[in-house]
């Protein structure tokens, strides 16, 4: 008995240990990574239609080849309906985007990754796998079951303390040394501490710019030697040389016109080959150094990740929004991406940048699906500070108003609706201010915030508009203008004849609610009755009327009017009032009342009511294949707990198998459009 | 979903604002090498939208001139022209209801317009790329020569695309009338009129940013 139970024991440590290294081998997402993303290839290889693909593909790839380097993309060795994870890192010095692919044929891999290679480059193999570099910043990395696929760019990161203090000897520690640590690679590289002035690189930068400016001087110099041959010529002949017929080519063979080199200026010396040779090899140096660097980070990186499982270690944080129904995924550290690279810099210098960091200290996720009739985007906003989300989410809590959302109706070529709370925009102002940390300013914020709070009546303000409005283009008219051109008689001389031609005039309603009608009454009034400003604006009856004189614009004239809790601007006196609405209408009116933004643009009327725009044949061929594909764009916000979702809908027009070919087949005409007019003979 | 719908409606007044003008630039020439000059601008065609423009603050990132700012600039061009040597009876006039503007004036020889439009450069009021030594004429050899101008490619490459489509329907014309009748003439773009004492060119103006086609010419007359 003793001896079953140790023997249990064993299997319960040993299971707990295979665990444990399992769980120890999972390869964890890199801590900077702001942009991750997960293809559901099992959904999505189902959509792809590999026919309609290959000839696309070869085509992009073969780069004015006779014979593409590949035939069928379906078969390259990537199991396709695997999960792909892919990421991008980007701090001060390095940018990195990172693919991870399952393969299901390793000797078919290699044979088209042998097929996209620089010819001459060696597979390194490794312990555990094997790579390549596809060019000077592109590695591939694979074994039996898996790739990887880095993208790296390294760049000396720029310190702009350097601006304040030029002559420091401050050493800056690179963020590679973060990256490096990451990997957790067993060597550590020199270049991943930078030096306090590398003399070799300034040389390199220093020669860059003096070879634009070499350019430009070799530009103009050509500008006057042109010029100067034009006077001399003309000195002798007094006018231009006759034209050949068919040929706008001057003649200059005649002698004495041979044109004067243009002066070099002085300080400017003839080219040194020597110094262009000594010159090329410092750069070649300096392009080897960062070849170097960007090799060790990918072989840092390729280690770790066959040294792991295929599975990746992403934070939960990441993935909070994540549908597995979802054909893409994406989560965006928007906070990161902000405060990284040049404009993070930037920011960290000024005192105010604090407000600017805590404005973007936010993530976005996106579940992107290609149905058969529509392609339909779901995003996740979430501000990382809980306070600051929860005064948003408040704003995004506003009332019902079936008044503004009667206005909808199915002729319309779209609206867009908004319910908002708008006394919580104040709540708001004051938690992003109050959540900005400590900055030089801190005392001062606190005190505008309560001056602000003692100044403005929030809640009258919040009755003025309370938050809800919509905005509907019912249609784009057509209007008749009349316009001023030159004509010319038989001696050329010109006479002004007046003509006319169509231009696109928007017929839209502006409505928001109010609470305060008396107070929107008085503004109009008050405009109606100023000497200066009733020149253009007057009432006429329950509607005040802006009009122009001279009249040039789009509208005529726009009417203005407040009822029943309603102030209404519009193009036409006809657009107040509830419409007509059918069933999915209606469903449209229901989903904007609920939610705090919604909208929809049928863009193919929009398109339509554009057409008199679009003149030249190239614009009215794409005119007229976007019109025949373009869809219906359908969208709605709401506060859903910690964070505001958006669902748009893109509803497709054509005869495309699913919603993922009817991109692929929009892009193909255009691109055959493009290929045709390029080959169009020249008359 | 918000930025879709801010750039949707900041591409909506990009398409609408794709505006096109003509300008016409005529020279009238006596026999002794006097004459008269007239150049218009005629934006009356894209009235619209130029009304629309007028009331906005900047567009494409840059500021949308008012119209004193406009006229304090042509009244400028007016008295650069007026003191310059061989120019007189200045004129100009701007409609500001169907944006044509225009400036004429009587010069003694051609070359003194060239003069006034290098005035016109130094002092800023045209840019440094426009060409100012363009007409020339000499009366003894009975020729007048509308002379070749740069590229202005390179400065064109290198505006914002919005700033490009502009100059998509822009047409220049430039007509040349002579009291004398015309003999021949180096380019045959220009058409010559029945009485041969016109010719007129009708160009895109982006045919001449690009130098698709030639403006320069030599008239000779019988």
């Amino acid at each position: 008995m003793k001896s079953f139970s140790h023997k249990i024991q064993l299997l319960v440590f040993l299971f707990a240990g295979l665990f444990s290294i399992f769980a120890q081998q999972r390869m964890k997402l890199p801590k900077d990574v702001l942009f991750y993303m997960e293809i559901n290839g099992k959904q999505l290889d189902k959509k792809v239609n590999w026919e309609k693909f290959n000839p696309f593909l070869q085509e992009v790839a073969k780069k004015g080849k006779a014979r593409p380097n590949w035939t069928d993309y379906s078969k390259t060795g990537i199991k396709y309906d695997a999960t792909q994870y892919h990421y991008a890192v980007l701090n001060d010095s390095v940018q990195a985007y990172t693919a991870h692919f399952i393969l299901d044929d390793q000797g078919k891999f290699q044979q088209f990754i042998n097929s996209v290679k620089k010819e001459g480059l060696e597979i390194t193999k490794k312990n555990t796998y094997s790579y390549v570099n596809l060019d000077d910043d592109v590695f591939v990395a694979w074994n039996g079951n898996r790739a990887v696929l880095k993208t790296i760019s390294y760049n000396k990161p720029y310190n702009w303390e350097d601006d304040i203090a030029a002559d420091s000897a401050v050493a800056v520690i690179d963020s590679t040394t973060v990256a490096d640590s990451l990997y957790a690679g067993p060597e550590t590289d020199s270049a991943y501490v930078e030096k306090a002035f590398d003399y070799k690189e300034e040389i390199g930068y220093l020669k860059e710019d003096l070879q634009s400016l070499q350019e430009s001087i070799k530009e103009n110099n050509a500008e006057i030697t042109r010029i100067r041959k034009d006077i001399n010529y003309l000195e002798k002949h007094h006018q231009y040389p006759v034209e050949k017929k068919g040929s706008t080519d001057k003649n200059y063979s005649e002698k004495g016109t041979e044109p004067l080199s243009p002066p070099m200026p002085e300080d400017m010396e003839e080219d040194d080959p020597e110094e262009d040779e000594i010159y090329r090899k410092e750069l070649d140096s300096i392009n080897i150094e960062k070849f170097k660097v960007v090799k060790k980070l990918a072989e840092a990186a390729f280690d770790d990740y066959f040294n792991s499982g295929a599975e990746l270690e992403v934070p939960a944080g990441m993935t909070a929004y994540r549908d597995g129904n979802s054909d893409v995924f994406v989560y965006l550290d928007y906070a990161g991406i902000m405060n990284s690279g040049v404009y993070g810099s930037m920011m960290r210098r000024y005192e105010f940048g604090p407000f600017f960091t805590n404005f973007y200290n936010s993530n976005y996720s996106y579940n992107l699906y290609f149905d058969k009739d529509k392609v339909r985007l779901v995003n996740n906003y979430r501000h990382n500070n809980p306070e600051v989300q929860k005064s948003i989410a408040a704003v995004y809590k506003g009332k019902k108003n079936k008044k503004l959302t009667a206005l909808i109706n199915d002729k319309s070529v779209g609206y867009y609706s908004i319910n908002v709370d708008g006394s919580k925009y104040f709540d708001m102002l004051y938690a992003f201010l109050k959540s900005s940390g400590e900055t030089g300013y801190q005392n001062e914020s606190e005190l505008i915030m309560e001056t602000m709070k003692i100044v403005l009546d929030e809640e009258a303000i919040a009755k003025i508009a309370p938050g809800n409005g919509i905005f509907v283009l019912n249609e784009l008219k057509s209007k008749t203008v009349s316009y001023t051109d030159f004509e010319y008689d038989d001696d050329y001389n010109e006479k002004e004849v007046q003509k006319t031609k169509e231009v696109v005039m928007p017929d839209f309603t502006f409505a928001f609610a109010t609470e305060n009608e008396g107070y929107w009454n008085r503004i109009f009034t008050l405009l109606a009755t100023n000497k200066k400003t009733s020149k253009n604006f007057s009432k006429n009856g329950s509607f005040y009327i802006f009009k122009e004189e001279k009249s040039q614009g789009y509208f005529d004239q726009l009417f203005f009017t407040v009822k029943d809790g309603i102030v209404y601007v519009t193009s036409s006196p006809d657009n107040i009032g509830p419409k007509n609405q059918s069933e999915t209408s209606k469903m449209w009116a229901n989903d904007a009342a609920k939610h705090p933004s919604s909208g929809r643009f049928d863009m193919q009327k929009l398109l339509s009511g554009l057409e008199k725009e679009f003149k030249s044949v190239p614009e009215r061929k794409t005119l007229d294949l976007i019109r025949r594909n373009i869809g219906e764009v359908y969208f709605k916000t709401e506060a859903k707990g910690s964070h505001i979702e958006t669902e748009m809908n893109y509803r497709i027009r054509n005869s495309s198998e699913n919603s993922l070919m009817y991109f692929f087949d929009l892009f193909d005409e255009i691109y055959k459009i493009n290929e045709s007019e390029k080959k169009a003979p020249v008359l | 979903m918000k930025k879709f719908i801010k750039y949707f409606l900041l591409l909506l007044p990009l398409l609408l604002l794709t505006s096109c003008f003509d300008i016409l630039e005529k020279v009238n020439v006596k026999a002794d090498g006097s004459g008269e000059y007239t150049v218009i601008l005629n934006a009356s065609k894209s009235k619209t939208r130029l009304a629309s423009i007028s009331k906005m603050e900047t567009i494409n990132g840059k500021k949308v001139p008012k119209k004193p700012e406009i006229e304090a600039k042509i009244s400028e061009a007016a008295r650069i022209f007026k003191a310059t040597p061989g120019l007189s009876n200045v004129k100009t006039s701007m409609d500001f209801d169907n944006y044509i503007i225009k400036l004429s004036c009587s010069f003694k020889r051609i070359e003194n317009i060239n003069a006034g439009l290098e005035q016109l450069k130094a002092e800023n009021i045209i840019g440094k790329m426009v060409p100012t030594q363009i007409y020339s004429q000499n009366t003894a050899g009975k020729t007048f020569t509308r002379n070749k101008i740069n590229t202005f490619k390179s400065d064109y490459d290198k505006m914002s695309k919005a700033d490009k489509e502009i100059f998509n329907d822009a047409k220049y014309i430039s007509v040349l009338q002579f009291e004398n009748s015309v003999k021949s003439q180096t380019n045959n773009a220009y058409s010559l009129s029945p009485n041969r004492k016109a010719v007129k060119l009708e160009v895109p103006v982006l045919d001449l940013i690009l130098q698709k086609k030639p403006l320069q010419n030599t008239i000779l007359f019988q």
